[in-house]
């Protein structure tokens, strides 16, 4: 297992590089640039901020600097938010992010764990046709309209909750299940459907002739490799989940990172995309790690190779 | 379970007419009919009444109008071409690459198929929305681009599923009785290998369609979709759940147009995969 991981590290450097590479050459052949939005400025000032940021230097040496900074951890200069630095921001950002993330795992898994185990033991019954009809609605309601339909009926009507914000411990609420709603309906699905797979094979016929009861069989038995599509599911959501939502953020006010990803494209802020795209590519790869190590524990047929 | 094997044309003509049947049982028919008779209502998605402004449903417009007087009804059937346009268009440009791109993957095997996977591997690792945000915001807001820019995020899936079915099938006797009979390898992948992955292909594009759907509509709220005049599903869901409070019926009539067009394709698509027995490998 560990060879597997370093081999795995190992593997991590050359797609890093070339994710930095195919960005960094996408944003800068594209037309436009971080100052040219800037009405106000002079051809003047737009020369001196450029030259300010080693933007008039010729693209190959750019890159290579850039590179070099890469290489050192530096992630840049914010050209949006001049007085701190890309690493400061995310290090801000991440945080808020990473706890509504997690909270909204946990309204995904609770949710979505739970309706699915209900639907896969009672298939076919009004148990199994009630959760995934909640879930396919779930599939359905993009998060936009979501979030303001749960704003109005538990913040407005019912004034259970603030509108937005991120302050108190329940305004917490609102945004997990907002975020987490989505996750929970794919959960559900994938429960359900791994489930059932596992509980029509032989195995279980065994233990249930063996006199086990339906609690036994279902989390002693069946749950391990019920599981295995969840997993696989979980590590892109949860890089997802934990680098933030823009949508969610913008809604509620959430100083969280997901803001910052979008409008750094908008202002083609470009030390701060390359800094978004390879945080976010790291996480999805060690996350693809992880469930990799998961699914080998989980699944005795599979070995490390 | 299925019933006992008969003979192979019987079983597929059960297959498709059971798909069929299928397709039948939920409303996609009327879901995708619907936008398609938009100069029906008599108003125009971009004829303005500045004078009357918002109005809830009533006889002259049925589901009302938004602020500055456009007919709800009209524009909603005018967006719904176009969320429909995006979904189909930018599918079968993810079928297309990801189609192809499998399947060349898998038959050639070895060292072609490790560097091509391996790209994959790279592409799954970046993150698409800020990918497909960047193309939108660098070349401008563009139909054409927008599909181009979904169908290409979206065919990473498409592109495994396919590779590993080509990968099962190239191992059987049909495939060596061809290679035998020395047809050339195009033929074999084109007319012996792909046929047989019609089913899981339509099944994934089936679902693939609700998933561009619902990122038009996202990009749409970042309001990089569809520009004004024109309107989409999801233009008209962010601007009704922008005003959400004063008027809801902006909100209602296009969320619930949505959600029942996503609803029933991922419903055809879900029974498709049980018509036509194929299992997962995303899920």
């Amino acid at each position: 297992m560990i060879r597997f991981v370093a081999r795995r590290f190992l593997e991590t450097i050359p797609v890093l590089f070339i994710l930095a590479t195919a960005t960094f050459f996408m944003m800068r052949l594209a037309p436009g640039g971080p100052f040219a939005t800037e009405k106000q400025a002079s051809r003047e000032v737009r020369a001196r901020m450029e030259a300010h940021y080693g933007l008039d230097k010729p693209l190959f040496q750019q890159y290579l600097l850039q590179m070099k900074h890469l290489l050192r951890g530096d992630l840049g200069p914010s050209y949006k938010y001049p007085s701190r630095t890309v690493n400061e921001i995310i290090s801000k950002a991440f945080p808020v992010s990473a706890e509504l993330g997690l909270e909204a795992l946990a309204v995904a898994l609770v949710l979505g764990l739970l309706a699915g185990m209900v639907a896969a033991l009672k298939q076919n019954t009004f148990w199994d046709h009630v959760p995934m009809s909640l879930a396919m609605i779930g599939l359905c309601v993009p998060t936009f309209v979501m979030g303001p339909l749960l704003i109005s009926a538990f913040a407005l009507h019912l004034d259970w909750f603030n509108a937005a914000g991120w302050y108190l411990p329940r305004d917490r609420v609102l945004p997990a299940l907002t975020l987490g709603a989505f996750y929970a309906a794919y959960v559900a699905r994938l429960a359900r459907g791994g489930l059932l797979e596992v509980l029509r094979q032989d195995f279980i016929r065994t233990a249930q002739a063996k006199g086990a009861g339906p609690a036994r069989i279902l989390f002693r038995h069946a749950l391990r490799g019920g599981m295995l599509p969840v997993v696989s599911f979980l590590g892109p959501a949860i890089a997802g989940l934990l680098t933030g939502s823009f949508v969610v953020e913008t809604i509620f006010g959430i100083p969280g990172l997901g803001r910052f990803f979008v409008t750094a494209a908008f202002n083609r802020d470009y030390f701060m995309i390359m800094g978004s795209v390879l945080f976010y590519a790291v996480f999805v790869i060690a996350m693809n790690l992880v469930v990799d190590i998961v699914l080998v524990w989980l699944n005795p047929k599979l070995r490390f190779d | 379970m299925p019933p006992p094997a008969l003979h192979p044309d019987e079983q597929s003509a059960s297959f498709w007419r059971d798909a069929w049947h299928r397709l039948w049982q939920n409303k996609l028919v009327c879901g995708l009919a619907a936008p398609l008779c938009g100069h029906l209502i008599g108003y125009s998605y971009e004829q303005q009444n500045l004078a009357l402004g918002p109005v809830p449903p009533n006889h002259a417009h049925w589901l009302g109008t938004d602020r500055m007087g456009r007919d709800l009804l009209a524009r909603l059937l005018y967006g719904g071409r176009i969320s429909l346009m995006v979904g189909l268009l930018a599918t079968v440009v993810s079928l297309v690459i990801g189609v192809l791109y499998g399947a060349v993957s898998g038959f050639a095997g070895g060292k072609v198929d490790m560097a091509l996977m391996r790209l994959v591997d790279i592409l799954y690792a970046l993150p698409f929305t800020i990918f497909v945000i960047l193309l939108m915001v660098f070349f401008g807001q563009n139909i054409i681009l927008l599909f181009v820019a979904i169908g290409a995020v979206e065919w990473l899936t498409m592109s495994r599923i396919v590779r590993g079915q080509v990968m099962a099938i190239k191992q059987q006797e049909f495939i060596e009785a061809a290679r035998a009979l020395g047809l050339r390898r195009r033929r074999i992948l084109f007319r012996h290998i792909l046929p047989n992955l019609l089913g899981p292909i339509i099944v994934y594009a089936t679902l693939t369609v609700p998933e561009v759907m619902l990122l038009e509509a996202f990009l749409s709220f970042l309001g990089l979709g569809v520009q004004p005049p024109h309107s989409s599903w999801g233009v008209l869901i962010k601007e009704g759940a922008e005003v959400m409070e004063e008027y809801p019926w902006l909100l209602t009539s296009p969320a619930a147009a949505m959600a029942l067009t996503l609803f029933s394709l991922n419903f055809l698509g879900d029974g498709l995969r049980d018509a036509l027995d194929v299992r997962g490998s995303k899920d």
